[in-house]
């Protein structure tokens, strides 16, 4: 990676992510729960089921994965604003549901839930983001992966995500939400560790060949530290 | 057969089972209320944020303003709302559309209870900018991350040290445009953040009891809020004034001996609660 002039925000080297706190079983009624700090990103997953789903998508030898994710109103920092952007202001009736990132999350978890363990009924993942900055779909998976693992849900390995921005010659490993606004570009990959098998990717922004093969493997070596400590977390909390 | 089975497939039965005996589900006495715990400067994005606990159920609650312009009525008053939600993971019929009866009452009973203890003062008179033409409007999200009972109590304390936590940034006023310095986030040299802090006048308290057969459970868990046939919630202030009763419907009427016994769990433990708030607070002034 290109060394770097100015220092990152929070004096982070450009290959380095934000420290990765998880606590688990947060909400005792669910099958299995997680809550994650990403830095100062927060999100936090409840696992439900299986249980009865919606009955048109009942398939007879496997069942539904569904993701539900609720953004708080608070979370993406528009703490004051003054008359001028008041009307750009997400005020009352603000749409909480966030489908862009439950489609996210789904699609880096579809490729590791073993669906025919579950055959004709539901699995539902809620997650919730209490703050935005910077990563919230990499918070989320990671939640969902350590909440559907406590759930005991059948998967073919555990799912880790890391996200890499562009500015310039410059590529920043997990950025804030800072760094992102200013970005020109970014890459978000959902990959099975063990495997080493990407689950998702997803490029925005113009990559070659060359940047894109960069920035997934420093994505990669993200991806990889996650795991450890999803693992670690969950290891030393054992289920009784 | 095991207790957590059985205490799944015939509720009733576990739970009568285990009232006999003096005690609830959890270990506790019938009068008792689970521990409170309260942490504020929680979310980044807020001008004031706290987390509030009650056993298991948990919920978030964020302050964030704007500038409006104040009702013509009252031009020297701003404007404070409340807004309470469960997130979908808080429980697991939290699913849109189904039961969502006992939430909105929750929801309600919030808002309702916020606002008849006059926290900002009796009018809103401290949220005014410039007489007239700008006010602050102040809304508070509250959102219930695990509902195990008792959603409307830890929404209430929430909301409380929110506003205690809550710093409006400083406003400048030119030339009939209006202009934030800072926001929010900017701090003086002593780590304080810079603004002016809300004056919270009053400390509600809210406290829900539910009714089992001819039993009393004071703060009841998720599943004895399931079996119970009705619920009372009673808000208090720290002058013992009553800032509200709330019964959203339930099966049975409440009669006033079972009111006056509601209220009296309250008034016992409001100390308690009343001290997690402040305390919880009290390391920013």
């Amino acid at each position: 990676m290109p060394s770097s002039l100015a220092p990152r925000e929070d004096a982070r080297a450009d290959a380095h992510c934000r420290a990765l706190v998880v606590a688990l079983d947060v909400v005792p009624a669910a099958a299995g729960s997680a809550y994650v700090e990403l830095g100062d990103t927060k999100a936090s997953c409840a696992v439900y089921g299986p249980r009865r789903g919606r009955a048109e998508l009942a398939g007879v030898d496997r069942g539904t994965l569904d993701v539900d994710a609720y953004r708080a109103p608070f979370a993406t920092g528009a703490r004051a604003l003054d008359g001028a952007n008041r009307a750009r202001a997400r005020g009352r009736g603000a749409r909480t549901a966030d489908d862009g990132l439950a489609r996210t999350v789904k699609e880096a978890l579809s490729a590791s839930v073993l669906t025919e363990s579950f055959p004709k009924t539901q699995v539902d993942a809620c997650v919730t983001v209490l703050d935005a900055r910077g990563g919230e779909a990499v918070a989320c998976v990671l939640a969902a992966s350590a909440a559907l693992a406590r759930a005991g849900v059948a998967c073919r390995d555990l799912v880790s995500a890391c996200e890499c921005a562009r500015a310039g010659e410059r590529m920043m490993l997990d950025p804030t939400r800072e760094e992102i606004e200013t970005s020109d570009g970014m890459v978000f990959l959902a990959q099975m560790s063990s495997m080493e098998a990407y689950a998702k990717t997803e490029t925005f922004g113009r990559w070659n060949a060359d940047e894109t093969e960069r920035a997934l493997d420093a994505c990669a070596a993200g991806c990889n530290r996650f795991d450890a400590v999803l693992r670690e977390a969950l290891r030393a909390n054992p289920r009784d | 057969m095991e207790s957590a089975a059985y205490a799944r497939l015939y509720p009733r039965e576990a739970c009568e089972k285990t009232l006999a005996s003096g005690a609830r589900g959890d270990g506790r006495p019938l009068g008792r209320a689970r521990a409170r715990t309260c942490a504020t400067g929680v979310a980044s994005g807020a001008l004031g944020s706290a987390l509030a606990k009650h056993g298991a159920t948990t919920a978030c609650a964020g302050v964030t303003a704007t500038i409006a312009t104040p009702d013509a009525t009252r031009p020297e008053e701003g404007f404070l709302e409340i807004a309470v939600d469960h997130a979908p993971q808080a429980s697991e019929d939290a699913r849109d559309g189904r039961t969502r009866g006992r939430r909105e009452a929750a929801a309600a009973a919030c808002a309702s209870a916020v606002a008849n203890a006059a926290v900002l003062g009796k009018d809103l008179k401290q949220l005014c900018v410039e007489r007239g033409t700008f006010a602050w409007r102040v809304r508070v999200d509250v959102i219930v991350l695990c509902d195990d009972g008792g959603a409307a109590d830890c929404a209430v304390t929430a909301v409380m040290a929110a506003l205690r936590d809550c710093v409006l940034p400083e406003v400048a006023v030119t030339r009939g445009k209006v202009a934030l310095e800072g926001d929010g986030t900017a701090m003086n040299g002593d780590g304080v953040r810079k603004g002016t802090r809300l004056d919270v006048q009053t400390m509600p308290v809210c406290l829900t009891t539910a009714l089992y057969r001819e039993h009393l459970l004071v703060d009841p868990t998720r599943e004895e809020e399931a079996l119970s046939e009705c619920e009372v919630s009673v808000v208090l202030t720290e002058d013992g004034l009553l800032r509200g009763v709330f019964k959203p419907g339930g099966e049975v009427e409440a009669t006033e001996d079972t009111l006056m016994k509601c209220i009296a769990a309250a008034k016992l433990h409001y100390a308690a609660s009343a001290k997690v708030v402040l305390e919880a607070t009290e390391d920013e002034e």
